[in-house]
């Protein structure tokens, strides 16, 4: 219980986030009472009409009491509204203050705490979790006032109308509750079931849709038919399972509430042997208050079944609110960097224990200079270009930019000086201007069409135009045109260092030549970093370093290392196959 | 007009076969119906005895009290046992009825569509498409048969019921109530129409912020490297104004409905208690009517507003039969019946052959022969049409103009299934499916032995890394194929291949993301599998192609080029141009 102390936890930080609504709150809670008495005044003047108009005779008694009921219903109904004006307003306002909390609080961590907490867990809490709670939420501020009030009233009533009949509702009322939270509980593991099975069969349909020609090549449609059918046949007795149980509150709860019903009027039978003060009026006001305490006991069971989910999905909030954020950066006025890159002793492991995925790196790139960083899948040239745009840090060992430690550098300081393309790097759902831009101000058409001009896709801008818009996930455009966007992306503004991670992989030779050419002229006198696994990308570069299972085992010129490295003569054939 | 009215009919007719169990609900529904009109009777007779009850004590007369209320209040109690029995029961049988003889024939009908369509047709839709169409259309089709019976059937024969009923009992109230509650309906439904229209803003706006967030997770590296953390939080917060904008709207028009509803029936409520009140003041009725009419009242508002949504809900119901009819009515592939001879000697001719996927046409004229046992190379750079000629070869797709001849043999006059028996084909999109190893490469072949699985993986280079996976050849792979690299997903495709044993073979070959120990033995696995065959190779890689027999050059469409590699080189035209930009020393220094 501790941990809700801390302010930066939901529960914990609950009473900060609501404060600056409670005149709102306030005014919310006071609606909801009036709302709830009146529901519980209409029975009362109900069983009044019966009791003192019917029965007693007096006809200028029902007309008042109609009028008062009318009222009632009017004042009833208006401060609902206004209730509810109110709840939706403060809920929905905290449940977008919470959510832009966490995405910032997301953006804000290190990247090696993102990765361990993994994309799609973020991307559950960031959206599902919040919906869970901002949900719970609006059922709590609807609830906290109204229920109590319903349920604490109306029995109060009951008891002053016949405590023997009040008996009754304490009988019944629980059982009804029960049950509702029984069946409810099962229900979400069934639920989840049958969500599992419909995903089966999706992912077995989209598999067979995926590979449409292999399965039509070897002829095999039947066999996906088959496996189709049986998915559907287990995803439909799981949906019945699921339908089947949650059908079952309705008619249970209905009977239990009816047999309370006729329980009333039986039992008020009794009592009237003995008491002359109840009357027929009063037995069916009893029955009234029986439907409006049954449905508020409802809802609380309702939501105790549901806090098991909630406490999930309260503790995966917390993780990202409490997770540590990376401090400001402080040194962004500090001047751009010339360009050398400098390691020593460089070691990179991914977690204790886990082996090192770099190890002892050394190299002194001048700035201006081309390298190239050749290897296969698994080599480390991914994790180098972490290390070297401050998404990770060494280890062990140095990294130096114009002789100074990176150690003591801000990682946006880092990156605003060595640009990079990424083995994938996102393109958003945005305009080709805006993504090219990046969040980045001041930038002219003129500056991206000339970026866009050297990463070879001019023509598609100008056919398309920059105002273009980028389906999500790039799905409108081909994987070499994602990549030039990429490309041009990284040429806006002036980086003293350029990193490309195999940048050049979708594109076909022509391309990749003309792309060669248009970079070399473009970042003259800027430091170039080319990662890659092809020997035709690598063999232009002033030098080249190769890497293999984390460590230099090859330095030079594409000349000294055919004849000195025999893993990079190893590669060169396998790609060309010995020619030249 | 004409086609809802058919799609209604269609969705009728395909109901028919279970149209019995429809038959039994129905029977089931009336007797719910029946408890619900009865049980309000009892109760409000039960309520006068008590009221009778009470004046004789007042007067002192004797009143026997148990044996009037008791059978009043087993009939009660009998009638509600009843309802709640039926109410399941209906309820369990609609269940087995819809879930299982009318969705899942569904959503086989639609399966067995897809192996009938065309890899063209299937190339134009999204799988995400085709997988809503058969999980969610088809569940929507099924809540209308679920909205037949519980909202035309029950709710209509209700409301009849009711009010002949109401006005039975006492006419008087009767139309007191008949005025005044369908305005709570009206209300309601008003309301419902409102929100919906901000419902369709918060559906897509939420999709807005969903996608804002998964994308600037999954960038995550792309959003650091150029420190647009800012941005990205900025633009996330402009969407959560707007979804929060449109959710507080949508949600106070909706909350709205529940108060209104519940106001619109109080006022029925007073007016009830106002007219019933004088009329049993003057003895026009007596206390049992008007109990009655009060219970029935709240009957009758239930219904009314489920079938006003019920009519909204049938208009989705009619969008979705039209995407799955509209799917069911898709122009299924002609197949001829005939079968290629089985023996084949593996000669392939192209002969004037055009196609085009859309309105550009893409080949206009493509000639060439393949002999018997030729390694033929495709190349050209990206978008020139090198799979264009794989899709005709495996009729995928068909050609707009010309022949395609296998052993003198036009392919077009032979069933599809025969022609592709003769071939094999490696894909360079590897496609694994989730089961085991064995399963996956005995794809290519039914029937065969764990000793043939064998000797084709070692064949294939692949026997060795299947043995050091934890159950070997029983591993399953998952769905992404997570626990295997690019390159071993690439050896089981060729030992796949190896397995089915086809005169013919088509192999794509595979990019990049190969590490250099694992292309080599590609390389060798693929050499291996030409042997004794006529081979297609679409090359990425010029190195892999210098001992073809035949390279085709391909660009826009249309070969450029044909001939050996070194005759090529010689000729210094687009492929030694290629074949230049590969390897030679670009930038000058």
């Amino acid at each position: 219980m501790k941990k809700h102390k801390d302010k930066r936890t939901v529960l914990g930080g609950l009473g900060v986030r609501l404060r600056p609504y409670r005149g709102k709150i306030a005014l919310m809670a006071l609606s909801f009472l009036v709302s709830t008495l009146c529901d519980l005044a209409l029975p009362t003047v109900m069983s009044e009409i019966i009791s003192r108009g019917v029965n007693g005779q007096d006809m200028n008694f029902i007309a008042a009491a109609s009028g008062v009921m009318l009222g009632v219903c009017v004042l009833g109904v208006g401060s609902m509204v206004a209730a509810t004006y109110l709840l939706t307003f403060v809920v929905n306002r905290i449940h977008a203050e919470l959510s832009r909390e966490v995405f910032a609080r997301v953006h804000g961590m290190d990247y090696a705490l993102f990765q361990s907490m993994g994309t799609g867990a973020l991307i559950t809490r960031s959206a599902s979790d919040i919906e869970v709670i901002g949900m719970t939420l609006q059922m709590t501020l609807s609830s906290f006032i109204s229920i109590p009030v319903m349920i604490v009233g109306g029995t109060a009533l009951a008891l002053w109308k016949d405590p023997y009949l009040a008996l009754i509702l304490f009988a019944f009322v629980p059982a009804i509750g029960a049950v509702v939270f029984f069946v409810s509980k099962k229900l979400r593991g069934l639920w989840k079931r049958s969500n599992e099975y419909i995903d089966r069969q999706n992912s077995l349909v989209r598999s067979r849709l995926i590979g449409i020609r292999v399965v039509r090549a070897f002829n095999r449609e039947k066999t996906e038919e088959e496996k189709t059918a049986e998915a559907t046949r287990e995803m439909a007795d799981n949906i019945i399972r699921a339908n089947v149980r949650s059908g079952l509150i309705s008619p249970v709860a209905s009977l239990l509430l009816n047999l309370a019903i006729v329980a009333v009027i039986a039992v008020g039978a009794v009592r009237m042997t003995q008491s002359q003060l109840l009357t027929a009026g009063d037995v069916l006001a009893v029955i009234q208050y029986l439907l409006l305490i049954a449905s508020g006991v409802v809802s609380v069971f309702w939501f105790l079944s549901m806090i098991p989910r909630l406490r999930v999905s309260v503790n995966r909030v917390d993780e990202i609110m409490t997770a540590p954020q990376i401090p400001p950066a402080e040194d962004l006025g500090k001047p751009p960097f010339r360009g050398e890159v400098r390691c020593e002793h460089l070691s990179f492991a991914y977690g204790e224990g886990a082996g090192e995925a770099l190890s002892d790196l050394n190299f002194c790139v001048r700035a201006g200079e081309k390298v190239a960083f050749i290897g296969g899948t698994g080599a480390g040239k991914s994790t180098l270009v972490r290390l070297l745009i401050g998404l990770a840090r060494p280890t062990r060992g140095e990294l130096y930019f114009d002789g100074e430690d990176s150690a003591r550098m801000s990682g946006q300081r880092i990156r605003s000086n060595v640009g990079c393309v990424l083995q994938r790097d996102m393109i958003f759902s945005d305009t080709l201007r805006g993504n090219v831009t990046a969040g980045r101000e001041g930038i002219s058409d003129e500056e991206v069409l000339s970026a866009l001009k050297d990463a070879q896709i001019l023509d598609f801008a100008q056919k398309n135009g920059l105002d273009y818009e980028i389906a999500q996930g790039g799905v409108n455009l081909s994987g070499g045109q994602k990549q030039r966007i990429a490309i041009a992306r990284s040429l806006i503004g002036r980086s003293p260092v350029h990193i490309f991670d195999d940048s050049f992989s979708a594109l076909d030779f022509l391309t990749e030549a003309n792309m060669r050419r248009a970079l070399s002229e473009r970042l003259k006198g800027e430091t170039q970093f080319v990662m890659t696994q092809r020997v035709s990308s690598a063999m232009s570069c002033d030098r080249i370093f190769v890497l293999d299972g984390g460590k230099i085992v090859g330095e030079g010129t594409h000349e000294e290392l055919l004849r000195s490295c025999n893993i990079y003569r190893e590669i060169y054939v396998s790609q060309t196959g010995g020619a030249l | 007009m004409k086609r809802e009215k058919n799609i209604v009919f269609r969705l009728l007719r395909d109901m028919k076969p279970i149209s019995g169990w429809l038959v039994l609900v129905t029977v089931m529904a009336l007797v719910i119906i029946a408890c619900n009109v009865v049980s309000p009777l009892l109760s409000g007779e039960a309520t006068d005895i008590l009221d009778r009850f009470w004046h004789a004590n007042a007067e002192g007369e004797p009143f026997d009290i148990v044996c009037e209320l008791t059978p009043v209040l087993l009939w009660l109690l009998a009638c509600y046992l009843v309802y709640s029995f039926f109410t399941w029961l209906k309820m369990y049988t609609l269940n087995q009825a819809v879930s299982r003889y009318f969705t899942c024939t569904m959503r086989i009908r639609l399966s067995d569509k897809i192996s009938r369509l065309s890899v063209g047709y299937l190339d134009g839709v999204k799988p995400g498409e085709v997988l809503s169409c058969m999980t969610r259309d088809v569940s929507n089709m099924g809540n209308s048969v679920h909205g037949v019976v519980d909202i035309v059937l029950m709710c209509a024969l209700q409301i009849v019921l009711v009010t002949v009923m109401m006005f039975l009992i006492s006419w008087q109230l009767a139309l007191a109530v008949v005025l005044t509650v369908p305005l709570s309906v009206f209300l309601s439904a008003l309301l419902a129409h409102k929100g919906e229209k901000y419902y369709d803003k918060v559906t897509a706006s939420w999709a807005k912020s969903y996608s804002c967030i998964e994308e600037s997770y999954t960038g995550y590296a792309t959003v650091k490297s150029y420190n647009m953390e800012a941005a990205v939080c900025d633009r996330y917060a402009a969407v959560t104004g707007e979804l929060f904008e449109s959710s507080r709207r949508a949600g106070f028009l909706t909350g709205c409905v529940q108060p209104v509803i519940g106001f619109c029936n109080n006022v029925v409520f007073a007016v009830i208690c106002l007219v019933g009140g004088t009329l049993a003041f003057r003895n026009v009725i007596d206390l049992a009517a008007f109990v009655s009419i009060l219970l029935y009242a709240r009957q009758l508002s239930t219904p009314l507003s489920s079938l006003a949504n019920g009519i909204a809900q049938m208009q989705q119901v009619k969008s979705s039969c039209k995407r799955v009819y509209g799917m069911l009515d898709e122009k299924e592939m002609e197949e001829k019946e005939e079968a290629l001879p089985s023996a084949s000697e593996g000669e392939v001719r192209f002969e004037h052959v055009a196609f085009s996927y859309n309105d550009s046409p893409l080949i206009t004229d493509l000639s060439f022969t393949a002999k018997p046992g030729q390694k033929i190379a495709i190349v050209g750079p990206t978008g020139a049409g090198k799979t264009t000629i794989v899709n005709l070869l495996m009729r995928f797709y068909e050609p707009q103009k010309g022949r395609i001849l296998l052993d003198g043999e036009d392919i077009s006059r032979y069933s599809r299934e025969s022609l592709r028996d003769k071939f094999a084909m490696v894909l360079q999109d590897t496609w694994l499916f989730s089961g085991t190893i064995a399963e996956n490469v005995a794809y290519g072949k039914e029937g065969v032995t764990r000793e043939e699985i064998e000797r084709a993986c070692r064949t294939a280079h692949c026997d060795e890394f299947i043995r050091k996976m934890p159950d070997g050849y029983d591993t399953v792979i998952d769905e992404n194929a997570g626990n295997l690299s690019g390159g071993q997903k690439q050896l089981l495709t060729i030992a796949r291949a190896f397995l089915s044993d086809r005169p013919l073979l088509i192999l794509d070959e595979a990019t990049s993301n190969v590490d250099t120990r694992t292309e080599l033995l590609i390389q060798s696995a693929m050499d291996e599998l030409m042997k004794g065959r006529t081979g297609f190779v679409i090359a990425h890689r010029l190195s892999t192609i210098e001992n073809a027999d035949m390279i085709l050059v391909i660009d826009h469409g249309d070969i450029v080029e044909v001939g050996r590699h070194r005759e090529l080189l010689d000729r210094e035209g687009f492929y030694a141009r290629m074949y230049r930009s590969q390897y030679a020393n670009v930038t000058p220094r």
